[in-house]
């Protein structure tokens, strides 16, 4: 329990700083310590705030958020060899991880579509995700792809440096979803 | 003779359609003992592919199927000739096959790309039991036909007649339990959302391209996916660019284009769907020089012992020591990965090979004339 709170903490300071994120962060808690239960209550249903005009006090919560966000979709991230033998499931098809990893992000990215402003926070998520050896290739697809769609809105290059550790590999296969 | 036993063994769906187990709209013949909650919920599945959107101009999906336009009627035709039953999970297939009396010939075996299998699947231990999705039994039943060269009948419960295995457009699926649990426990989505419909409709489409094929490409059988892929080892690839998993892939890509309706959050698991089967079509396989290819055969061989160890040592006495210890078989697996790596790069021959497009018309036997 001291454990995650510490890692809360540690993940919140990290979040806020400037500083780049330590590579596989997100990879290590997969154990589903992401039970609903013990998460702060988060409103994920966009519906009511959407009609809310941003204000000083309503960023700040929108950056709380934010970060629980983050913090959700960090802990969902499924890693290699556990889809594998994902318990009981038929390697054939989707693991439920994965499902759930896009769900968390899906969260994510309808927050950042209401509050453009803490795209580059979730450009750190997405480049973590994307750059993540451990994670399962389509969800990293997945991610790379979130960023790509954020590149185009912001005018963000994806040549950077900090972009360079994400493969051709992930890059290839999230065009998939292009044309 | 076989045919028109086949045609006779049609006939009472088209009437009970209207009856009892098929789908509004649908030909799809459920068995009887399919539970009721499942078949209502793939009926509710298939008549929502009859008003579902479609990108109409995603020509990708057109050519993939073949079909003369993107609509509802064209992908449920396309569907309801490649599976046209549905059986039970508990259906166990060799106590309901008989043998045809008919003599029957099969068309020639034609020697084409072989499958790719990088790596042993990883048995199920005895204490898995996986939760199977769907399985194409009457692609299997044809093929074991086709090695014992007699051709099979099927019954169906529900079906008076026996369904003739002429071909592996047969259409006979069977359901698993983990189709109906495709939505996570935890899942923030309704479990009426449609994406749980879309993938549970991709899943069909999928075994319906089991259906088809002939020779090289007969079921369009899966490869073993390559070291070092997430499914490394597992029969879940594809190594060709119009089998199963590109037909999912295409399947869900046109729902999250179409689908206006759809939350941030439903986009995001199809398109996790359209990746995920993406990631499963393996564009290009090693080729190995000989000496490559028998080192590879033994490390293969390691390997598969010890996933069988403990089968092997019953039968056989224990293996003898350290020989599956976790640092052994990582090395074995290691080399594995190295000649797999080392037949890629190969820019001598033999060249690697590439994936293509494999012709997916279904071959049939024919009645063996007196
Ligand atoms: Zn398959």
């Amino acid at each position: 329990m001291n454990r995650t709170l510490l890692r809360v903490a540690i993940f919140i300071i990290i979040l806020g700083s400037v500083v780049f994120l330590i590579p596989n962060k997100f990879v290590t808690p997969v154990v589903p310590s992401t039970s609903d239960s013990e998460q702060p209550q988060v409103n994920i249903s966009s519906n009511g705030a959407r009609l809310l005009s941003p204000s000083p006090t309503l960023q700040e919560s929108a950056s709380d958020e934010l970060q629980i966000l983050v913090r959700r979709a960090g802990d969902a991230l499924p890693r290699r060899g556990q889809a594998q033998g994902e318990g009981d499931q038929d390697s054939h098809h989707a693991p439920q991880s994965v499902m759930m990893a896009a769900e968390r992000i899906g969260q994510l990215v309808e927050h950042i579509e209401l509050h453009p402003g803490r795209k580059p926070q979730a450009v750190e998520f997405f480049v973590e995700c994307a750059g993540a050896d451990q994670v399962l290739a389509s969800v990293r697809a997945l991610c790379y792809h979130e960023l790509e769609t954020i590149a185009r809105d912001t005018g963000l290059s994806l040549d950077e440096d900090r972009f360079s550790r994400i493969p051709s590999s992930i890059r290839e296969l999230s065009d998939a979803l292009g044309e | 003779m076989l045919f028109s036993r086949l045609d006779g063994a049609r006939v009472p769906i088209i009437l009970l359609a209207s009856l009892v187990s098929s789908a509004a709209n649908s030909s799809i013949f459920f068995a009887t003992d399919i539970p009721e909650e499942q078949r209502r919920l793939m009926e509710a599945d298939l008549e929502t592919l009859t008003r579902v959107s479609l990108d109409r101009s995603d020509e990708k999906l057109k050519d993939l199927f073949r079909i003369p336009e993107i609509s509802n009627d064209a992908l449920q035709e396309w569907l309801e000739s490649r599976v046209k039953y549905v059986v039970a999970k508990d259906f166990y297939v060799w106590d309901h096959l008989y043998k045809s009396p008919t003599e029957v010939i099969y068309p020639p075996i034609k020697l084409g790309v072989p499958l790719v299998k990088y790596l042993p699947p990883i048995p199920n231990t005895s204490t898995r039991s996986i939760m199977a999705m769907m399985k194409n039994v009457g692609g299997g039943i044809y093929s074991s036909g086709r090695s014992v060269n007699h051709a099979y009948l099927v019954s169906i419960p529900g079906l008076e007649k026996k369904v003739s295995v002429v071909s592996p457009r047969v259409g006979i699926v069977q359901v698993g339990e983990g189709l109906f649990a495709v939505r996570p426990k935890t899942s923030s989505l309704p479990v009426g959302s449609v994406v749980f419909s879309y993938y549970r409709m991709g899943i069909l489409f999928h075994e319906a391209r089991h259906s088809d094929g002939n020779g090289e490409s007969l079921l369009f059988s899966h490869s073993s996916c390559p070291p070092g892929h997430d499914y490394e080892g597992h029969f879940a690839c594809d190594f060709n660019l119009n089998g199963p998993y590109t037909i999912g892939a295409q399947f869900f890509k046109n729902l999250l284009t179409a689908c206006r309706d759809c939350s941030k959050i439903e986009k995001s698991v199809l398109k996790v769907l359209v990746l995920d089967a993406a990631s499963r079509i393996i564009r290009v396989a090693p080729r190995f020089t000989l000496e490559d290819s028998m080192k590879l055969t033994s490390r293969r061989k390691h390997v598969f012992s010890c996933y069988q160890k403990e089968e092997l040592d019953q039968k056989h006495g224990p293996l003898k020591d350290g020989l599956c210890t976790e640092a052994a078989l990582e090395s074995s697996r290691s080399e594995i990965r190295e000649i797999y790596k080392k037949g890629l790069a190969n820019l001598l021959i033999p060249a690697p090979l590439v994936a293509r497009v494999l012709d997916p018309a279904p071959e049939m036997l024919v009645a063996k004339e007196k």
